[in-house]
């Protein structure tokens, strides 16, 4: 499939989409999962076909159980719209995103260079063919607007904000995203290769295990993600860890994590997951008619309900176990949210 | 995985089901029935295939039982992704499964949930 086939497929086909954009931590690839699974999407169907993208995922890639994250497969378009496009070929988080993106031409060719900068080849072309012969919804994951959502004008999108739980969500997308831990060994070594591939690190794998060896075997020490980022990126974290052992860089990286939901400037930056567009473009709420829902609503149902005509019950006690598990991971991690920080049910932390 | 999916796993892979009602804890009959098993030995009570969900299912004392394999696929992935506490059903293993023709066995408390819909299993000690 080349560029101009994707981008005439993107066109025809963008009614059929729903986005739900929201901020990393905060339960989106849950909600969505929730969705999919009580309602009658493509998603379903395109999760039954076995392409490129598939085969190198599994069942539960994040090892949902200890970490309370969710995997939501996006079988279609390979997850390119969810990881965003950046400029720059590593990886690396706060690399600028690519702002581009003035016809399906151009989020065609983006597309399909981030896939190959991931592996594949190319789409699922049987998949996208099945796709534009039927008509049900398919729902896609996305993390910040970027402009080429003015493109999808007969879309639905949604964007999440976080209103007055915003501290606590913003403690949720740093432990989350950033300390995402893994504790076995296999697990550690598994977490070292995919970083180290991403990366490109001028370091080999050797010296990294070597680095990471006082925590390697002992499954009691998480490894973080963070910590990999860092290894991993010295010159983008200036962080000189030849000084510290793995130990003291992990516990310094912790406390960096762990707090920084609670400065006042990422609470402004972050918190409501509208950074780009209201730092930048609150025009575009209306340009590119952005549905606003509060974490509130999703929360209590009230959102699914409305919009999807799902039981409001069902889902704001579906919510309900999400958020006691992400008390059990916070609490695994050593985690304990501030004194007076407002979270959704309070009732239920009052021993926490 | 899909509940499809599940679905037509239940429907392709039935036949090769025993259920043995455990009437209480301390039930050591279906032992007898192990030795042929696809179950892993000495793995026979903690059900593994589906990572105890099918095993642990609780419901009311009035329930309805299962009627057909797709609303128990609903109830089962429900439960995997939006229960308690988050359980993994591993797709890879399911279709190791499919492709082989040794029977498994589900040592289970509420076999009447289950005897109308897994017609071609085999239903012990009910």
């Amino acid at each position: 499939m080349d560029y101009k086939q994707l981008a005439t497929w993107l066109e025809n086909n963008q009614h059929k989409f729903i986005f739900y954009s929201y901020a990393g931590g905060t339960g989106g690839e849950f909600v969505c999962s929730y969705l999919a699974d009580n309602l009658d999407l493509y998603n379903n169907t395109a999760s039954e076909f076995n392409t490129p993208y598939k085969k190198r995922e599994i069942d539960d890639l994040w090892d949902s159980k200890t970490t309370n994250r969710y995997n939501f497969l996006d079988p279609l378009l390979y997850n390119s719209l969810a990881n965003g496009f950046r400029k720059g070929e590593d990886l690396v988080q706060d690399i600028e995103p690519d702002t581009s993106g003035e016809s399906f031409d151009d989020l065609a060719r983006m597309i399909l260079t981030y896939i190959k900068r991931e592996g594949y080849e190319t789409l699922d072309s049987k998949l996208l063919e099945d796709f534009n012969n039927q008509d049900k919804k398919y729902l896609i994951r996305l993390h910040r607007v970027l402009p080429y959502m003015k493109l999808f004008n007969k879309s639905k999108v949604y964007v999440v904000k976080a209103d007055k739980w915003h501290q606590y969500t913003s403690l949720l997308v740093e432990v989350k995203s950033l300390l995402a831990p893994v504790y076995t060994l296999s697990d550690k070594m598994n977490a070292l290769r995919d970083a180290h591939r991403n990366y490109k690190s001028n370091s080999t794998i050797d010296e990294h295990v070597t680095y990471l060896q006082p925590i390697l075997n002992e499954e009691d020490i998480p490894l973080y993600d963070y910590t990999l980022q860092v290894m991993l990126n010295p010159s983008v974290f200036d962080i000189d860890i030849s000084s510290l052992n793995i130990k003291e860089l992990q516990k310094m990286l912790w406390q960096l994590v762990v707090y920084r939901h609670l400065s006042d400037k990422y609470r402004i930056d972050i918190h409501e997951m509208l950074s780009y567009l209201k730092t930048y473009h609150m025009d575009w709420i209306e340009e590119y008619n952005i549905n606003l829902v509060t974490f509130e609503d999703v929360f209590l149902g009230t959102w699914a309900n409305t919009e999807f005509d799902l039981n409001k019950e069902d889902f704001y006690n579906s919510m309900v176990r999400w958020d006691q598990r992400n008390s059990l991971y916070l609490k695994r991690l050593g985690v304990k949210p501030k004194r007076g920080i407002r979270r959704p049910n309070q009732v239920l932390y009052n021993d926490s | 995985m899909t509940h499809k999916q599940l679905q037509t796993w239940f429907e392709n892979n039935n036949h090769k089901f025993i259920f043995y009602n455990l009437k209480d804890s301390n039930d050591t009959e279906w032992l007898k029935h192990s030795s042929t098993l696809y179950n892993t030995k000495n793995d026979y009570k903690t059900e593994w295939l589906l990572n105890g969900l099918l095993q642990s299912l609780n419901p009311p004392a009035d329930a309805e039982p299962f009627t057909n394999f797709n609303h128990l696929s609903q109830v089962l992935i429900n439960k995997a992704r939006y229960g308690t506490e988050y359980v993994s059903i591993k797709y890879e293993l399911l279709m190791e499964f499919d492709k082989q023709d040794k029977e498994y066995l589900f040592c289970i408390v509420q076999p009447r949930m289950f005897t109308s819909l897994f017609k071609q299993s085999t239903f012990l000690n009910v």
